[in-house]
């Protein structure tokens, strides 16, 4: 038998197993509450593991050096960008500089912009916000800011370009 | 306060405003695609990027994403509910300590997919080298809202019943592969780009599949 | 050798009954008090919401789960006596309350105040180490 035909008699059956099938399917549906506590145990493990995650040196006002979990000084300089309207933080690097080395810090981020914000005045807005944050939370002066627009995103009010792309359905194929 | 004294802009647009769609990978598979809508919800490639940077909240919207679905993916493989919690929590935690590994961050979908299969498939393997604890039909009654087990004569097994014992007789590859194409309904080309195999071993694994189960439900539908 | 002058406090006297008052056991024990007191200050101070383990914690929590025994208590300040001096170590979750330095800042003052007040004598060089594990809301 070619694999065409067996395919043919096989996907027959297919369609009178169809059935059971979704009766299997549909004795598997996770429970809400069980899918909760399964998403709890992630995050604590997660949050756990965070705790031995790599530290960045600083130094504070009164020069006393001080270390800190680099997601967290990459925590203070994504909140500042995401409040930028149209951008979002994506890849923040902190590099300790100055003389002392840690007394002001060096930022460089990529950004993702909704279609259609002005790139310049955008980024001089997130220059602004970091160089502010930094100061206030974490207490150490921006010495350099560097911005990097990689990647664009559309919001949903003008998501036709998505539509159209999922209509296509590029990717799915018809064999079976 | 002090500002800044220097810095510099860049702008670097790949492919203009398409650039938001995954870039590269090829074949798109539906669990890639939910996350690209909407201003509130942030694109994958950003909540990836993220996440392996620390971002513990962004990695919890790729866990509030991902975490349903694989659980009822490794339900369905694996027929039960320890067993599917052991490999989504597995999957999931491993997930977040290698994210670096993931070359392309728009190919998570795909990634953690791949990694909950390969999860699925050694459980399958462990169970059928020890047969005397592999899962029972009667499992199939224990539903979610906790149901005590469906009642059973030797006579009387349902089709449900049976075809469950069927699927445990395939080989835990050709289970796998069965289920991310005929429940999770994933292409030929997106089972193999998921498994890391090609299409043609794709096709092979699902055609027998669908001969034991064709020739094990015989009579039964 | 100089030793933690004992406070009124219940924690000190239940320190210097329980353990023995010459040699090893007896730094072992005026480490533990100045850790005790010294966790206390910090976890006092505006915008530090707690401690987490540091490294020293976490290889003994480890150990004790390979050997099935309950792990140490609460995280609390790590406190060491060195060759000239003392070594503190601090890791902490903070709020957002006020800027990381700040705090920071107030660690080390509170730290040294802390300690030169429990030690009779000279206490040398003061080593301290912080960590700022996280920053909440």
């Amino acid at each position: 038998m070619s694999d065409e035909t067996a395919d043919a008699a096989t996907g027959e059956t297919d369609a009178r197993l169809r059935a059971v099938i979704d009766e299997y399917m549909g004795a598997f549906e996770p429970d809400p509450e069980d899918s909760a506590g399964l998403r709890e145990r992630i995050l604590r493990l997660v949050r756990d593991d965070a705790v031995l995650a790599p530290s960045t040196r600083l130094l504070s006002e009164r020069g006393n050096p001080f270390r800190i979990t680099t997601a967290t000084v990459r925590e203070i300089v994504r909140a500042a960008v995401d409040a930028v309207d149209g951008i979002r933080a994506r890849s923040v690097t902190v590099t300790p500089s100055g003389e002392p080395e840690g007394s002001t810090a060096d930022v460089g981020l990529t950004v993702a912009m909704r279609a259609g914000v002005e790139f310049v005045p955008a980024a001089e807005e997130v220059r602004r916000a970091i160089a502010r944050d930094l100061d206030a939370e974490l207490g150490i002066p921006a010495n350099r800011i560097d911005i990097t627009a990689e990647d664009v995103f559309v919001s949903e009010d003008a998501d036709t370009d998505a539509a159209g792309s999922r209509a296509a359905g590029s990717e799915e194929a018809a064999d079976d | 306060m002090a500002l800044a004294e220097s810095g510099c802009f860049a702008l670097f647009r790949p492919g203009g405003f398409l650039a938001r769609r995954p870039i590269g990978i090829s074949p798109r598979v539906p669990y890639d695609e939910g996350m690209t809508r909407g201003d509130s919800r942030f694109d994958i490639v950003t909540l990836v990027v993220r996440a392996r940077e620390g971002d513990i909240a962004s990695f919890e919207a790729l866990v509030d994403e991902y975490e349903r679905k694989l659980l009822r993916f490794a339900l369905r493989t694996l027929g039960d509910r320890q067993d599917a919690e052991d490999v989504v929590q597995d999957t999931l935690v491993q997930a977040w300590k290698s994210l670096d590994a993931l070359a392309e961050p728009a190919a998570f979908g795909t990634w953690i997919y791949r990694m909950a299969s390969n999860r699925c498939t050694d459980v399958l393997r462990r169970r059928s080298a020890r047969p005397a604890d592999a899962s029972d039909p009667e499992d199939l009654g224990h539903h979610s809202d906790g149901a005590a087990s469906v009642e059973r004569s030797v006579e009387a097994r349902t089709a449900l019943e049976h075809f469950t014992e069927i699927l445990q007789t395939l080989s835990s590859e050709q289970r796998v592969t069965w289920v991310l194409h005929q429940m999770e309904g994933l292409s030929y080309s997106e089972v193999a780009a998921t498994l890391g195999i090609s299409e043609g071993s794709v096709r092979g694994r699902i055609h027998r599949a669908r001969v034991a189960i064709a020739e094990g439900m015989e009579g039964w539908v | 050798m100089t030793e933690p002058r004992t406070s009124a406090g219940k924690t000190a006297e239940a320190q210097a009954s329980a353990g023995p008052s010459t040699g090893a056991g007896a730094q072992e024990n005026g480490e533990r008090v100045v850790s005790t007191q010294l966790t206390e200050s910090v976890t006092g101070i505006g915008g530090v919401t707690g401690l987490a383990p540091g490294l020293r914690d976490m290889v003994a929590t480890a150990a004790a789960r390979v050997m099935r025994r309950p792990a140490g208590g609460p995280p609390c300040v790590d406190v060491a006596r060195s060759d000239d001096g003392w070594s503190v170590r601090v890791d902490a979750h903070l709020d957002d309350s006020r800027s990381v330095s700040e705090i920071v800042d107030e660690l080390f003052a509170v730290i040294a105040v802390d300690l030169r007040a429990l030690i009779d004598g000279p206490v040398g060089d003061i080593d301290i180490d912080v960590r700022v594990v996280s920053r909440g809301r």
